[in-house]
């Protein structure tokens, strides 16, 4: 036992340890429908504040577009990489104001939130979380949240909205926001856990029985608990008891084939360089098959950061809206040049790893987008969304598709969620059916 | 309704009232306030939010350990992040909470370090130049001798080395000590092998590995005269630690009773008195037998007592009991009010006062069911306020209310603001906690929060504001007589908070005091207005610009609430410098709030508002929030009404306040709830 003392997070900081992670297919029930064997994965990417879309949308059509000034990074994966010209996501248009908050709690539900600070708080099940649901039960880890941004210490996040909304993408029901790890360590504890070299199986295992053993323990505790509790107190104890058995099924799936980390992030991080840690670690959680399922906050909602270190000295939010001040378009273009650049960095990095026929990109969708559309017109029409990856053949990329009939997001989300075998049909508030065009 | 409220603003603009926006409370689903009886509402089940955690492990366990701070942050909801209906839990939040409670317990449990000497010899250890000499390692050049050493618990350590040189040159060998890359001391040494010295630093260390190292610096070589400075490193020694005081603490605030002696009986007193304590309540057999299986799990794993009590301690800590702060109700689907128990209550007085968990006198007085005596709860709270522990409400309500935690996330421009740094921001936000403890604790009305000539500075602060040197780093009190500042509106922390990086923002500031202390935030713009007019006008001033806002009837509906406040502040830039002229343009700090009174500069303003009733009744309805962890709903109405009018009878006193929440019914009675359409899953 004594080994057990050893702080996990002093012991990983080594550099190189070869790590054990889940296997692949874990005893996981088999799906009923014939499957092939491709780990299909889902990974969103949530910029705020909505994107100079003068500067986006390239002007072609097709394979043969160009790129434009803030698309530009994009050039090394643009054969991996569909612009989706066209699509809306009007469920995140706000009661009067708060196109941040609406935006942000629609921006993987499309679903029209409840405007309220209180115990009426509803959205609806995210697309990622439909897709951890199906594919989940594959990987030690279900699906994970991360973030760059906790939130603001103080004050309101939009217009009376809570700031749930404008803090969380993820949502595992109507109620339940799924709040995202921020500090690069905790991810990397979350995505190594449990490892311990020296350990002996019978020492393993024997932890694995304690660890089991307490979580049974309060498992116990909370139905006690819910049995007597109203409808709102019983809905908390089921967020925890869902948690926890989230944790055991973890605990049971144990570890598998073998995966080279990262050294261990450093304490604090600047905002450049823990956007990239963030990259790294995510291009990490898919290679080694941690999860299938991302979701990514580059900001919350509506964010004042300052882009410092590319020279906009303004809050962004201030600046998005831009009043058509030529100064205030440039800024944007700045900022959404290298929030762009910060994507493709991910989309590199998972292409350089190779998968079966190809790289893990050819089978991840990754969805890219905003809360909203222009930032000084907070419009949920004419939506920025890229979508990289081939999700192992399902997916044509390459080309920059233009709706006319401006085809709501979710049918996006729908088309995305079929091809990893989610049979949907419909989705949020005004999802209908599959989007056309993706395979080509 | 938004909608139509927006619209009747602008119908209404001429009034005073013309903007009416949030004004009194939102609306709500639920009992309706006019027919019901009396009807204390509900707090949700409350989850620990970060800072709860924290404090209630720190006063649990006697940690400093704070590992709450790695938990994703709470939501905030109306202005709070205490509000127990937005408290989500997610996986994540499980699997941290199960982290946490192992380091916790480890640390807690943990038997007392015993000193260790550990030598390590040089010609084993080797050098990163050089090579072995016999006994020793010779660094013939620059570099250094160093190894990874387990030092086996915080505490104070000896670091000892025999070195000697060759000397050459015209100084002696140069070493530098260090441990886990701090510098211990640099040496000079000038012995040889004829007598060699044995250099010894002591060190304060963490336990765990940490690299010991002994550098030579300077090496010396004269090709001509073959001199050369070598470095001999014989040995490096660590002993310690040698402040073991052969007890941990924490370790013996569990152990009620010596389970060796004692046995089963005791070790189930030491889970009951732990949970008891952790759980907030009286623990049932049941529980504790449920606690003491974990005991018997572990000799049947053939481990010993400590490892089974360390599994039990862990569960309790993972346990919904300790997470969350449960409230019962006997009929959860019945609407009649009912008392809460003592230990709910306690635990609502214990995280409203302190965030934190009740302590030993407290939860004795629950236990004894004392506390549904008034005159208890209010000795109770008196007792708490005058415990450093209620400085929580420094921290966590005034620090939300008053905007002063947001200054950690603002970022002044450094071209535009480059006196702005980290230890002015420091300054500014001890001003303003120093500020509000002044009412906290003291017997001043809290209307002079507004108007008070005296504020809190240090030499930095004082400098900075040009108020008379104060010496030191030390904070005191000083005077404003005067100067342009007055009270909390003219204070760095909230000028600050309320601008843009860039600029100021009268709009952002009018609306900070409406919201914050008037309770009466003018509603959003409407889509596509926010911002200023795309028209660059160089040649006028902000305020100027501003005056776009009065032209338009939807735009003046609120901002001439908003933006006088606002140009009276004017004087103070974005970083609360007193100014007179905005970019050459002098400023104009006059102006007339919507009720027609006409003020000029920032102290008549704030005397305005320090008269205005809103603003005690204001003041009431968001500690109210913060008492209970909830939104204050239209049903909340008499009560917030009631303990408004007693807070002002009484002149304001902060304590009254505290005492007039803690003695209302909706802290003290709960009811159940209907069952919602949609809300069973």
């Amino acid at each position: 036992m004594k080994r057990f003392k050893l702080s996990r997070r002093a012991f990983l900081g080594g550099a190189g340890a070869v790590l054990t992670l889940p296997m692949l297919e874990f005893t996981a029930p088999r799906i009923a429908r014939a499957e092939d064997n491709i780990a299909r994965r889902f990974l969103a990417f949530y910029v705020p504040n909505g994107i100079h879309m003068a500067g986006w949308t390239p002007s072609a059509y097709g394979p043969n577009y160009e790129l434009t000034p803030i698309l530009t990074p994009l050039q090394d994966v643009k054969n991996k990489l569909l612009v989706l010209t066209g699509l809306e996501n009007t469920p995140g248009r706000p009661e009067m104001a708060g196109d941040h908050a609406g935006g942000t709690g629609a921006f993987l539900t499309c679903r029209h939130v409840t405007k309220t600070e209180g115990a009426d708080i509803k959205n609806g099940i995210s697309v990622d979380q439909m897709i951890a649901e199906h594919v989940g039960q594959k990987t030690r880890i279900k699906s994970m949240q991360l973030g760059t941004d906790g939130g603001s210490s103080a004050g309101g996040c939009d217009s009376g909205y809570s700031c749930a909304y404008s803090r969380n993408i993820s949502w595992a029901s109507e109620t339940q926001p799924l709040s995202k790890t921020v500090n690069p360590q905790v991810v990397f504890d979350q995505l190594f856990e449990g490892f311990d070299p020296v350990a002996t199986s019978a020492e393993k295992a024997k932890r694995q029985k304690y660890r089991m053993s307490i979580l049974d323990y309060v498992l116990d505790d909370a139905s006690r608990l819910s049995g007597k509790l109203g409808a709102t107190d019983k809905r908390k104890l089921e967020e925890y008891m869902n948690g926890v058995r989230e944790i055991e099924l973890r605990i049971e799936k144990g570890t598998g084939p073998e995966c080279t980390p990262i050294d261990k992030p450093p304490e604090s991080l600047e905002f450049p360089a823990l956007v990239k840690m963030m990259c790294d670690l995510m291009v990490l959680a898919f290679k080694c098959d941690a999860t299938r399922v991302i979701s990514f906050m580059m900001g919350n909602a509506g964010s004042g950061r300052a882009f410092k270190f590319i020279g906009v000295d303004e809050a962004h939010h201030d600046i998005s809206h831009h009043m058509s001040v030529q100064e205030n378009y440039d800024k944007l273009t700045k900022i959404n040049t290298w929030e762009v650049a910060q994507l493709a960095y991910l989309l590199k990095e998972l292409d350089a790893i190779e998968e079966g026929d190809g790289t893990i990109l050819d089978n991840c969708a990754v969805f890219f987008s905003s809360e909203i559309e222009d930032g000084n017109a907070h419009r949920h029409t004419n939506m920025p969304v890229l979508l990289a990856g081939g999700l192992g053949g399902k997916i044509k990329p390459g080309r920059h598709i233009v709706y006319d009939d401006a085809p709501p997001v979710a049918n996006l989300f729908i088309s995305i969620m079929n091809a990893v075998g989610v049979g949907a049909t419909t989705f949020g508030d005004n999802g209908t059916g599959p989007i056309t065009g993706l395979v080509g | 309704m938004r909608r139509n409220a927006w619209m009747a603003g602008v119908l209404v603009t001429s009034t005073a009232l013309g903007c009416v926006g949030q004004i009194g409370d939102p609306p709500t689903g639920g009992v309706d306030p006019g027919t019901a009886g009396p009807d204390p509402g509900r707090v949700t089940v409350h989850r620990l939010n970060r800072t709860e955690y924290n404090n209630t492990v720190r006063d649990l366990l006697g940690t400093a350990l704070r590992p709450a701070d790695d938990f994703p942050a709470d939501d905030l909801s109306y202005g709070f992040d205490n509000i127990a209906d937005v408290l989500s839990m997610s996986p994540t939040h499980v699997e941290l909470y199960e982290r946490a409670a192992e380091l916790l317990v480890s640390e807690a449990m943990s038997l007392p370090a015993s000193l260790v000497k550990t030598k390590l010899e040089g010609e084993t250890v080797g050098g990163s130049v050089g090579v072995a000499a016999g006994e020793a390692w010779n660094l013939y050049s620059s570099g250094d001798v160093s190894s990874s050493v387990s030092f086996p618990g915080k505490g104070q350590y000896r670091i000892s080395t025999r070195v000697w040189g060759t000397q050459a040159g015209d100084e002696p060998a140069k070493v530098v000590l260090s441990v886990g890359g701090v510098q211990l001391g640099t040496y000079d040494v000038p012995n040889t092998s004829t007598n060699p010295v044995v250099l010894e630093a002591m060190a304060t260390v963490d336990g765990g590995n940490k690299v010991v190292s002994v550098e030579f610096t300077n090496d010396f070589y004269d090709e001509t005269t073959m001199a050369d400075r070598n470095l001999y490193v014989d040995w490096i020694e660590v002993e310690g630690p040698l402040d073991a005081q052969g007890v941990n603490p924490q370790r013996e605030r569990i152990f009620t009773c010596d389970p060796v002696k004692g046995g089963d009986t005791c070790a189930r007193q030491i889970l009951g008195d732990f949970a008891r304590k952790a759980w907030r309540r009286a623990i049932s057999d049941d529980e504790l037998n449920g606690l003491f299986a974990f005991v018997t799990l572990a000799k049947a794993e053939g481990d010993s007592v400590d490892v089974g009590l360390k599994l039990a301690l862990q569960a309790v800590l993972v346990s919904p009991n300790f997470l969350f702060r449960i409230e019962m109700d006997p009929d959860p689907t019945s609407l009649t009010p009912h008392p809460l128990n003592d230990f709910e209550l306690a635990s609502r007085l214990s995280y409203f006062l302190w965030s934190s968990m009740p302590d030993d006198e407290l939860l004795q007085v629950a236990e004894e069911g004392r506390l549904q005596d008034e005159g208890e709860l209010r000795a109770q709270v008196l007792r708490m306020l005058d415990d450093p522990r209620s400085e929580s409400l420094i921290e966590n309500f005034a620090g939300q209310w008053l905007y002063t935690r947001a200054l950690g996330d603002h970022e002044p421009d450094y071209a535009i603001f480059p006196t702005y740094n980290d230890e002015l921001q420091e300054a500014m936000r001890t001003e303003t906690k120093l500020f509000f403890r002044e009412f906290l604790y003291g017997d001043r009305s809290l209307t002079e929060m507004l108007t008070a000539d005296f504020t809190f500075a240090n030499d930095k602060l004082a400098a900075y504001y040009g108020l008379p040197a104060v010496e030191g780093s030390e904070f005191k009190q000083v005077s404003l007589e005067g100067t342009a500042r007055q009270g909390l509106l003219t204070q760095g922390s909230l000028l600050t908070v309320t601008s843009h990086p860039t600029r100021t923002s009268p709009v952002k500031r009018g609306k900070w005091v409406l919201e914050q202390l008037l309770c009466s935030a003018p509603p959003p713009p409407p889509p596509g207005v926010e911002g200023l007019p795309k028209v660059p006008m160089p040649t006028s001033t902000l305020r100027e610009k501003m005056e776009q806002h009065r032209k338009d009837p939807v735009c003046a509906s609120c901002h001439t609430a908003m933006d006088p406040i606002g140009f009276a502040l004017e004087s103070f830039d974005g970083i609360g410098t007193y100014r007179t002229e905005d970019q050459g343009f002098p400023i104009d700090a006059s102006g007339q709030l919507p009720t027609g009174e006409t003020f000029n500069g920032a102290r008549e303003m704030a005397d305005l508002i320090s008269g205005d009733p809103r603003f005690g009744r204001c003041a009431s309805k968001q500690l109210f929030t913060y008492a209970l962890g909830r939104g204050s709903e239209p049903r909340d109405r008499k009560y917030i009404d009631h303990i408004a009018v007693e807070f002002a009878a009484g002149g304001y006193k902060m304590k009254d306040l505290i005492a007039l929440i803690v003695t209302s019914e909706p802290f003290r009675l709960r009811r159940g709830e209907t069952v919602k359409a949609g809300s069973e899953k």
